[in-house]
């Protein structure tokens, strides 16, 4: 995707006013967030707050390369629950390139989401018992919980 | 939004359809075997089942005289697209405050400039 802005603005933006551009619909807490926050380091977290000031936790920072690159880590589980176990993460890839001086090219992955259970990304008719559906299902769920809310 | 996705966000709304569609997740089953693990009545596990089937997240196939009730995996992967859109709605949200903040800083950039130079200039003229 590109942004006609500097590969600095993008970036910063993209970490720090997080809470100002993502839709309000897609929050992960029971409630609407005030902020999203990340913190600026590797092993730093990234979560929302709300209104009350109730954090909720969406993952870590794996990688810190200002302005060029940030790798978020996953953890929304199966019942939209937070496990922070790594081997249970899927990660968000963001790379920025400087196309020009007011130009940046953003490359986006959801990559890894087979951790979060088998068969998210083999959809087979076949599925084992673990994983992959109830995964699928409770992502699903979420998101029609959330639709309805913003309805 | 695909209508077929809506339709499969409020079939899964139902607690009972939810419950059959973790159980078909798990392996194809018979509506009988559905009923007895359920705490309802074989027609009302029917009616379940169709709803699911007609949001396309359930399938069936006939088996001898049983009729097999199965995920439907093309009903799946429009959900898994579904959650692909979600990201690419966020990004283009993203795009577009970007955007428009490096165009209102700019702006506003270039009015402070101009501002300043009309006070210096401002200055120079004053009488001493």
């Amino acid at each position: 995707m590109h942004v006609n802005v500097p590969i600095d603005f993008a970036f910063k933006v993209f970490t720090e006013k997080m809470g100002a551009w993502w839709p309000a619909s897609h929050h992960v807490g029971g409630t609407p967030f005030k902020d999203i926050l990340i913190d600026p380091r590797t092993g730093g977290r990234w979560y929302e707050i709300n209104a009350e000031g109730q954090e909720c936790i969406w993952g870590s920072v794996l990688a810190w390369e200002p302005p060029k690159k940030v790798v978020l880590s996953w953890h929304l589980q199966p019942d939209w629950s937070v496990n922070m176990d790594m081997a249970r993460a899927s990660e968000v890839a963001l790379e920025f390139i400087a196309e020009g001086p007011e130009e940046t090219r953003l490359e986006f992955e959801h990559r890894h989401l087979e951790r979060h259970g088998a068969g998210w990304e083999k959809m087979r008719a076949e599925v084992s018992a673990d994983g992959g559906w109830p995964m699928i299902l409770n992502q699903f769920l979420a998101a029609a919980s959330r639709e309805g809310k913003a309805s | 939004m695909d209508a077929y996705i809506k339709s499969g966000l409020t079939a899964l709304g139902d607690p009972t359809r939810l419950a059959i569609f973790e159980m078909l997740g798990n392996q194809p089953l018979a509506v009988n075997q559905l009923a007895a693990g359920l705490p309802v009545s074989r027609p009302a596990v029917s009616q379940h089942l169709r709803v699911l089937k007609d949001a396309r997240l359930v399938r069936d196939r006939r088996d001898g005289t049983r009729r097999i009730y199965e995920l439907n995996p093309e009903g799946l992967a429009l959900l898994r697209d579904h959650f692909a859109k979600l990201w690419d709605t966020s990004l283009l949200a993203f795009k577009k405050f970007a955007e428009e903040k490096y165009q209102q800083e700019k702006k506003h950039d270039a009015r402070t400039r101009t501002d300043r130079r009309v006070q210096k200039n401002d200055a120079r003229k004053r009488p001493h």
